[in-house]
C-alpha cells in the first residue's frame, strides 16, 4: 500500500476510471445493473456508460461513485465463490483472538496495491503461492484475504495448409509440421479468503472464481489454504488433519423438497428417475423455478416426485441485509449412485457483498 | 422455399431485407425515445413516398383520402398502427402509432392544389389539436403534388410559411430529401413549446411527353386538376 | 379499434391480408399458439414449418407476416433475442437489454460493446399479451 495508506484510503483515492475498470473483472454486468437499480439509476449503455456518468460532475456521478467503490470493496470478500465448509468450535477463535489482534501483516508485492490488483508486469513476477494481504475484524467474525497470481492458459490449434505466411517462416527453422498449437498465458489475481465464524460455529473457506485458472482444482486448493493458515494459526490445524469438510449432499434433495416460495428459484437441475433415466432441467432465467416449469412438473408428479437429484442450482433473495446468490451443489450422477454420496463444495455466484455470501451459506446448512 | 436451420439476429436482419420495410424492423422495435420513433418513421415514410413516386399513374387519379389511405395501408405493412381520420381535437388526416403507447405521431394531409389550401391543413395541424406536450411536438404535413416541378412547389409553400408571422419559426432542409421535403419549428401558441412539423412532397404527378401522352384525356384533366386555383405569379419557375 | 376477441383479431388480419397467403399463415400462427397454452419460446424454423404445412408457395411470406405480427396493428408476436452458451446456458434478454443491443451491440453480460453480437443471439417468439388475452383468455401477464 502506498505509504501508511489503509486498503479503504487506497480504494478511495483511485481514480473513479480505474476502479471501474477493475470493477468488470468481478462484478458480472447483470449484478451491476441490479445494483445501479437499486440506488434509482438506469443502467444505460453498458461498462462503458457508466464510466462516462461516472466522470460527469452531478449527483448521479457521486452515486455511481461510492457505489462502484463500495461493490469493489465487498467484491473481495464476495463475488464468485467456490466454498468448502468445516465445523469450527468456537472456543478456538477465542483462543487466538489476542493473537491475531497483534498479528503483523508482512509486506509483499500485492499488499502494496491492496485492495486492488497488480497489473502487467507487476502481476506477471507476483508469487503464485498465497499471500496475506489483509485481516478483517467483524463483530466476532474474523476474516483472512491471501492474495495469489494464477495463470489462464489458452491454446490455438493453427492448421499449417491456413497459414502459408506464418508456416513457410516456421518450417524454415523447425521444418514441415502439419499443424502447430499456439499458447497464451494470461496472469490474474485471486482473493481467497477463509473466514472464521464462532456464533455460527462454521469456517469458510471460500476460493475466488472471478476468472477460473487452467489449473484450477477447487477441493485441492482449498485445503492448500486451509494448510497455509495452519501455519501462523496452528490452532486449526485439527480441521486440516480431519481433510473432509461439511458433507453439502443431503442439502440438494432437500432444497428441492421444500415448498416453493417468492425468494427461492431452483433453476437448473440434474436428477434421475426411478427408471434410471438421467434428465437435466435447466430454467432461462434466474426468476423461474423449475419445479413450477409445465413439463418438469408434469414428469415429476408422474413419479409421485420420486427423483434422486445430484445437482442443483438455486437463486435466492435476502432481505435483511437485500441481496441475493446463486448457489450450485452439484457431483455426478454416478458420484451420487454410492452409499453416502459426498459433495464438499459449493460454487456461489452474484453476490456483493460478504452478508450473501453469509446468508447463502446460512440457507444451504439449514437444510443439512 | 425455407431453411430450417438456427436463426441468429444477424441473419434475421438479413431475412427481413427482402421485404418492403424489412430493414427498419429491429430499429422500430429498438426504439426506446419518441425521437428515435420518429427518425425511424421518417425513414419508412421516405420509402413509401419513394414508392408512390415510382408508381405516380396509379396514384395520379387518387383524391387525398384515398392517396392517404395507400401511405396508411403501407404504414400497416412496417408494423405501424396507421388511422385515418381519428379525432383529437379535430379530425386528423393521418395518425400514426409505434409499438410503445407514447409514439404518437399525427400529420396533415393535402392535395397541393393551392397555397391556401395548403397553408390551412398547416393551421390544422397547430391550432386544432397540436399535442401540448413536449414529448409529442413532432408533426407531419403530407403534400400530394400532382403537377410538375414538385421542388419549386415546395419552395414557394416554404416562403409561405415564412410570411405568416409564426413566432420563432425556422426551417431546415431535410438532410434526406433536400428541396423536396423540409423541417420546421416554430413556437406553438397553444403550449408555448416548439412544435416541429416535417413537410414531405409527394409527387405522383406523370405527364408523358410524347403526343399521345400530351392529348390523351386523362392527362388533360389531371393538368387541369392539378393546376387549379394556383395562380401563375405565385410558383416560382412552375 | 381495441381488439378484444379472437373473432376481432382475425378480423383485423383479413383487412390487413384480404384472402393472401399471410392469411392463412397468420392463421396457421394463430391456431399454434391457441392450442399450445404456456408456449414462452416459438423458434423462427416453427414458422417455417406452419408455412410449409400450409403449403404456401410465396418464399417471403414468412418475413411479410413476421414483420406485420410484430407490429402495432396485428400485436401477436413479440420478436425477443436469446443467448445460449457452451454450457447451453440461457440468458433472455428484457426490453431493455434488447434495444442496447440492436443499437448499441452492448452485450448483456459483458456490458461491452461487442461488435459480433447479433451473430451470437438467437431470435424466437413469444406470444404478445395480446394473443394471450383473447387465445388464452389470460390476463396477458
Amino acid at each position: 500500500m502506498s505509504a501508511n495508506m489503509t486498503p479503504a484510503q487506497l480504494l478511495a483515492s483511485e481514480p473513479i476510471d480505474a476502479v471501474i475498470q477493475v470493477l468488470r473483472e468481478r462484478c458480472s454486468w447483470p449484478l451491476m445493473k441490479r445494483l445501479l437499480a437499486s440506488k434509482n439509476l438506469k443502467p444505460g449503455g453498458g461498462w462503458p456508460d457508466l464510466r462516462a456518468r461516472a466522470a460527469k460532475g452531478d449527483l448521479d456521478a457521486q452515486t455511481i461513485n461510492d457505489l462502484a467503490r463500495r461493490t469493489y470493496a465487498g467484491s473481495i470478500l464476495a463475488g464468485n465463490r467456490y466454498v468448502r465448509l468445516h465445523e469450527l468450535d468456537p472456543n478456538v477463535v477465542t483462543a487466538l483472538w489476542s493473537r491475531i489482534s497483534t498479528h503483523v501483516i508482512p509486506s509483499s508485492i500485492f499488499r502494496a496495491r491492496y485492495p486492488l490488483p497488480l497489473v502487467g508486469s507487476a502481476l506477471d513476477g507476483a508469487p503464485s503461492a498465497f499471500t496475506l494481504c489483509e485481516i478483517r475484524k467483524t463483530g466476532s467474525d474474523i476474516q483472512f484475504v491471501f492474495c495469489s497470481k494464477q495463470v489462464i492458459e489458452e491454446s490455438l490449434t493453427i492448421d499449417a495448409t491456413s497459414t502459408p505466411t506464418v508456416m513457410s517462416t516456421f518450417s524454415q527453422q523447425f521444418g514441415i509440421y502439419d499443424r502447430f498449437v499456439a499458447y497464451k498465458h494470461t496472469s490474474i489475481q485471486c482473493f481467497d479468503v477463509v473466514s472464521l465464524r464462532p456464533q455460527l460455529g462454521r469456517l469458510e473457506v471460500a476460493l475466488d472464481l472471478s476468472k477460473r485458472s487452467t489449473e484450477f482444482e477447487g477441493d485441492t486448493r482449498a485445503l492448500a489454504l486451509l494448510f497455509h493458515v495452519t501455519l501462523f494459526l496452528p490452532e486449526l490445524r485439527p480441521l486440516v488433519d480431519a481433510q473432509q469438510p461439511t458433507n453439502l449432499f443431503p442439502a440438494i434433495a432437500e432444497i428441492y423438497k421444500s415448498a416453493a416460495n417468492a425468494d427461492t428459484n431452483i433453476v437448473d437441475i440434474g436428477f434421475r428417475t426411478p427408471s434410471g433415466a438421467v434428465n437435466r432441467g435447466k430454467m432461462p432465467s434466474t426468476s423461474e423455478d423449475i419445479r413450477e416449469e409445465p413439463f418438469h412438473k408434469a414428469g415429476s408428479e408422474r413419479v409421485d416426485k420420486k427423483i434422486n437429484p445430484h445437482g442443483i442450482v438455486v437463486a435466492w433473495a435476502f432481505s435483511f441485509p437485500s441481496g441475493g446468490a446463486r448457489v450450485k451443489l452439484w457431483t455426478s450422477a454416478a458420484k451420487s449412485m454410492v452409499p453416502i454420496p459426498s459433495l464438499w463444495g459449493l460454487e456461489i455466484a452474484d453476490t456483493s457483498a460478504d452478508s450473501d455470501i453469509v446468508q447463502a451459506l446460512n440457507k444451504v446448512s439449514s437444510y443439512l | 422455399m425455407v431453411n430450417d436451420s438456427p436463426m441468429t439476429m444477424d441473419e434475421f436482419a438479413a431475412r427481413m431485407q427482402a421485404v418492403p420495410g424489412g430493414e427498419n424492423l429491429l430499429a422500430r422495435l429498438a426504439a426506446r425515445t419518441f425521437e428515435d420513433f420518429v427518425t425511424i418513421l421518417y425513414a419508412d415514410l421516405d420509402d413509401i413516398i419513394k414508392l408512390m413516386e415510382s408508381n405516380p399513374q396509379r396514384h395520379q387519379p387518387d383524391d387525398e383520402d384515398k392517396l392517404t389511405y395507400f401511405v396508411a395501408s403501407m404504414l400497416r405493412q412496417r408494423q405501424y398502427r396507421a388511422r385515418q381520420g381519428e379525432v383529437r381535437g379535430g379530425s386528423v388526416d393521418l395518425t400514426v402509432e409505434g409499438h410503445k403507447d407514447a409514439f404518437v405521431w399525427t400529420s396533415e394531409a393535402k392535395i397541393f392544389y393551392s397555397l391556401p389550401a395548403v397553408r390551412e391543413g398547416f393551421l390544422q395541424l397547430h391550432t386544432r389539436y397540436s399535442p401540448a406536450d413536449l414529448e409529442h411536438h413532432k408533426t407531419g404535413l403530407l403534400i400530394y403534388i400532382k403537377r410538375e416541378g414538385s421542388a419549386d412547389l415546395m419552395k414557394t409553400w416554404r416562403d409561405e410559411l415564412g410570411a405568416m408571422s409564426l413566432k420563432d419559426l425556422r426551417t431546415d432542409d431535410c438532410p434526406t430529401r433536400p428541396k423536396l421535403a423540409f423541417l420546421s419549428e416554430h413556437k406553438s401558441r397553444r403550449s408555448g413549446l416548439s412544435a416541429v412539423t416535417r413537410h414531405m412532397s409527394v409527387s405522383v404527378f406523370q405527364d408523358p411527353e410524347d403526343k399521345s401522352g400530351r392529348t390523351a384525356k386523362k392527362h388533360v384533366v389531371a393538368r387541369a386538376a392539378a393546376t387549379a386555383g394556383v395562380e401563375d405569379d405565385q410558383l416560382d419557375g412552375a | 379499434m381495441e381488439i378484444n376477441s379472437r373473432a376481432e383479431l382475425d378480423s383485423t388480419l383479413r383487412r390487413a391480408w384480404a384472402d393472401g397467403e399471410e392469411l392463412r399463415l397468420s392463421f396457421s400462427i394463430l391456431d399454434f399458439i391457441a392450442n399450445h397454452p404456456a408456449t414462452a419460446h416459438i423458434p423462427y424454423a416453427r414458422l417455417q414449418q406452419l408455412a410449409r404445412e400450409q403449403h404456401l408457395t410465396d418464399p417471403l411470406v414468412v418475413e411479410r407476416v413476421v414483420q406485420y405480427l410484430t407490429g402495432a396493428e396485428g400485436h401477436v408476436l413479440d420478436l425477443r433475442a436469446e443467448l445460449i452458451d457452451e454450457n447451453d446456458d440461457v440468458h433472455r434478454l428484457d426490453e431493455e437489454e434488447f434495444q442496447l443491443a440492436v443499437t448499441e451491440h452492448i452485450h448483456p453480460l459483458t456490458g461491452s460493446v461487442d461488435p459480433g453480437l447479433l451473430t451470437k443471439l438467437f431470435v424466437y417468439f413469444r406470444p404478445s399479451r395480446l394473443a394471450r388475452q383473447v387465445l388464452w383468455n389470460s390476463d396477458g401477464e
